[in-house]
């Protein structure tokens, strides 16, 4: 049976750190997710990697409630970018987990089961 | 009601049981808990006058009781007993014709002769019942004919036999016969009793009685008319040539060679009563309508799964097919508009332009939670404006209290729901309006326009609807459905009850039972495979190849068949006994499909040769009991039959006789009570009801003994 994340993990919200990379010539948002890294690729347009950080973002999404903090923004262009995305980001966040909690899919574990 | 000719009251001799014995108020109780409703008191040459008032008396009205005497016949040293039974209207006279002949003597040693008999009784007109053969001690053949010879009612002369069985063997040779309980126990009578003859038509005196024995038609038609009965105007055959037929609320048989039109006639008169807006349909046996009727193959099988707590996804599995994948935001937009950013004076002036949009589902799910809690008070609150109950346990005034709070809280739930509508719209105005100067800037700037979002919002949900409409769909996949148990019949004894179960399972991926089978024209292939597929799309729902199981799923053969749940029940029906499957035997399906007929409450049963694959014990000892019981309930029966069992033991009120002659075909009317058939179009033509029935039907000899329970005669 999948365990329903408890009051205070809904309640209160974490927030993982955000970073911009650079990785041969290309730039990434890095979010850091305890040793877990989730990248997304803001130089070159590669709507499935995106997609693929979005997935994680969901499973993420579904073990509680969380913001992303970039602390340093350069006046760089990438990291400008990485700015506004995640400024943008953190506002859905927020909504498609009040959505999830609404589909009552919140599971402590993240995973997908059959199971309600 | 049964006719018990021969009870003993009292220990008259030294060898009688002392649980002969019975006093008037146990006798009464016993009497009248079971169906005798005439008895002839008859003990061992002894009649106790005092003890028969006192047992008339207190039985009151409800059985007859007839006083009579077992006397010890002596002839030629050879003795044997002779009940002698006359009309109560005459018991004072017989009391003391016995008085005086028993003086000075008692039960023990008491003898007297048939001639003797005769002479003391026959002025009383009474009933002489013979032991005969094996009830001893018997009256012999030639003291018989002595008997016979000297008394002025040889039509009053009955044998008396051991049991049912020797009376129908005793009658089919042309000998009246009866049985009584001669009683030895009072506390076996009430088991004995059930095996004592039947009358069929109401008796109401003794006199009543002896004209039956002389079967005087004017009394059998008198008795036949107090039963319900109606003329049928029927055109069976296709000559065009019509007849009236009088039947009864009771057992109807027709019964004649085969081909002589019997299955029309019931078919004409299933036809009447339809006309009439009277539920009637001819039955017929046959061993494959069993499974027909319960519809083993589950040709007709429907099945409402809501009672089962199954919600039939039907939005959900369309969705599930439909899905598409939603684009995101490309990262090049984000890039562009930083690049342009510091470019055109003109659009940096509209500030609007670069607000981020509000996030609006909040806003819209919290008016939809107060819109839908204002709908719901609303119902409750119209519920309970004009709910008696309600209004009677609360009072009128409780109950305007409770309008009162609650319209005070629908009010509070009203202004809220208008104040959160404002907000949503307010969102959504301000997202809109942010929208339109983004694109109005970059059409006359040509500058790229900020991205108001990453995608992301919309590329979860997607992704979370599929994942919780295959959820859904899994889940009412998983719910089990009680298995339906229809009770079949009685297969006897030994076997036990037969019932029909229906197996209704949905499939899950995994069920590969080969005795199952899908509904609805659907493949059971098709719906394994869908269910798979739902399955691993679940678990790669958060995958980027999730569509391409989905298109695999789309691509499953006959897929477009499953619409709903329902697509998916795999059902399975058979018999079973005791909770093992079993097959019924040709036999089994024909007695079975019999006793489900005759086990619907109808007004009118039309049984078409019923007797089909079945036993002779089963028809004896199940089907015409059965047909007894619906008759007494005043139910009408028409029976075409080449089965002496029905058409004899049954003793209908009304037979029908069809044969094919030199002149063609003929019916003809009758019944067992006065033994004549008469022709319906020619009333001269008779034919005698037991000849014919002995030579038509099957089994006829041994069946005619049993027409002994009617009042002992042929």
């Amino acid at each position: 049976m999948a365990r329903k994340p408890s009051e205070k993990e809904v309640r209160y919200m974490q927030t993982l750190e955000a970073t911009v990379i650079e990785d041969k010539g290309k730039y990434f948002i890095s979010i850091a997710d305890g040793e877990e890294f989730i990248r997304i690729p803001i130089s070159d347009d590669q709507p499935n990697e995106v997609k693929s950080a979005f997935n994680k973002i969901i499973l993420r999404l579904k073990r509680g409630k969380f913001k992303i903090n970039m602390s340093e923004v350069q006046q760089n262009l990438f990291s400008l970018v990485a700015n506004e995305y995640i400024k943008q980001l953190n506002r859905e966040l927020q909504e498609v987990f009040g959505e999830m909690e609404r589909y009552s899919l919140i599971e402590a574990s993240g995973e997908i089961t059959e199971e309600e | 009601m049964k006719i018990d000719i021969h009870v003993h009251t009292k220990k008259c001799k030294k060898g009688d049981a002392a649980t002969r014995e019975v006093s008037p108020s146990r006798f009464c109780e016993i009497v009248l808990a079971t169906d005798v409703r005439i008895i002839a008191i008859t003990n061992h040459n002894t009649f106790d006058i005092d003890q028969y008032n006192a047992i008339k008396k207190a039985i009151g009205k409800e059985v007859q009781i007839w006083p009579g005497i077992e006397l010890d016949i002596k002839e030629e040293e050879k003795r044997g007993h002779l009940l002698v039974i006359v009309s109560p209207t005459k018991s004072e006279e017989f009391s003391k014709i016995i008085e005086s002949l028993t003086m000075g003597t008692d039960s023990d040693s008491f003898t007297i002769t048939i001639e003797h008999t005769v002479k003391e009784f026959d002025s009383l007109g009474p009933l002489y019942v013979a032991h005969y053969k094996h009830k001893k001690p018997d009256i012999s053949d030639v003291e018989l004919e002595r008997l016979l010879t000297r008394t002025a009612n040889p039509s009053r002369v009955i044998k008396e036999v051991t049991n049912s069985i020797s009376a129908g063997i005793y009658i089919s040779h042309g000998r009246p016969s009866i049985y009584g309980s001669d009683v030895h126990d009072w506390d076996q009578y009430a088991n004995e009793s059930h095996n004592l003859p039947d009358l069929r038509l109401p008796v109401e005196s003794f006199e009543h009685f002896c004209l039956l024995l002389e079967k005087d038609p004017t009394t059998i038609n008198t008795l036949l008319d107090k039963k319900t009965f109606e003329i049928l105007d029927l055109n069976p055959f296709d000559n065009g040539l019509g007849l009236s037929l009088k039947v009864y609320n009771d057992i109807n048989v027709f019964f004649g060679s085969k081909g002589t039109g019997k299955s029309c006639l019931l078919k004409a008169i299933a036809k009447h009563f339809v006309d009439k807006g009277i539920d009637a349909s001819v039955f017929e046996a046959g061993d494959s309508l069993l499974e027909e009727k319960y519809d083993l193959k589950g040709r007709d099988f429907t099945i409402n799964l809501e009672p089962f707590g199954i919600n039939y996804c039907t939005d959900e599995i369309i969705f599930i097919k439909e899905a598409i994948e939603v684009d995101v935001t490309s990262v090049n937009n984000y890039v562009f508009y930083f690049k342009a950013v510091h470019g055109n004076q003109n659009a940096k002036k509209i500030r609007l332009k670069d607000l981020d949009p509000e996030e609006e589902s909040g806003p819209k799910r919290k008016f939809e939670d107060y819109d839908k809690s204002d709908t719901t008070v609303k119902e409750f609150l119209k519920f309970l404006a004009k709910n008696e109950p309600v209004k009677e346990v609360i009072g009128s005034k409780g109950l305007d209290e409770l309008v009162g709070a609650i319209s005070r809280l629908l009010k509070g739930l009203s202004e809220g729901k208008w104040t959160k509508f404002t907000k949503w719209k307010e969102v959504r105005l301000l997202n809109n309006a942010i929208k339109i100067f983004k694109s109005e800037v970059t059409k006359k700037t040509g500058n790229p326009t900020k991205p108001s979002t990453t995608g992301f919002k919309e590329y979860a949900l997607n992704r979370i609807k599929i994942e919780f409409n295959t959820k859904e769909v899994l889940k009412n996949i998983r719910k089990p459905i009680k298995e339906q148990v229809d009770y079949v019949g009685n297969l006897g004894v030994d076997k036990g009850e037969l019932e029909c179960k229906t197996k209704v399972v949905i499939q899950d991926g995994q069920i590969s039972d080969s005795t199952l089978f899908a509904l609805n024209g659907v493949k059971k292939t098709t719906q394994k495979d869908f269910v798979k597929n739902i399955k691993e799309i679940l678990s790669k729902v958060y995958s980027a190849d999730l569509f391409e199981i989905i298109a695999k799923l789309n691509a499953v053969e006959g897929v477009e068949d499953i619409k709903t749940i329902n697509e998916l029940l795999l059902i399975k029906k058979y018999f079973s006994v005791n909770d093992i499957e079993y097959h019924p035997s040709s036999g089994e399906s024909s007695m079975l499909m019999l006793q489900n007929e005759l086990g619907t409450d109808k007004d009118v049963y039309i049984l078409d040769e019923p007797e089909k694959s079945l036993g002779h014990d089963y028809i004896n000892d199940v089907i015409v009991p059965l047909i007894k019981e619906k008759a007494r309930a005043g139910k009408k029966l028409f029976i075409s039959t080449h089965d002496a069992n029905i058409a004899v033991r049954t003793l209908p009120y009304s037979s029908i006789y069809r044969c094919h002659g030199a002149k063609g075909y003929d019916t003809y009317a009758g019944n067992p009570f006065y033994n004549h058939l008469v022709n319906i179009h020619n009333s001269s033509d008779q034919l005698d009801w037991k000849k014919v029935s002995m030579r038509t039907l099957e089994g006829g000899e041994e069946a005619f003994g049993e027409r002994g329970k009617i009042y002992a005669n042929t």
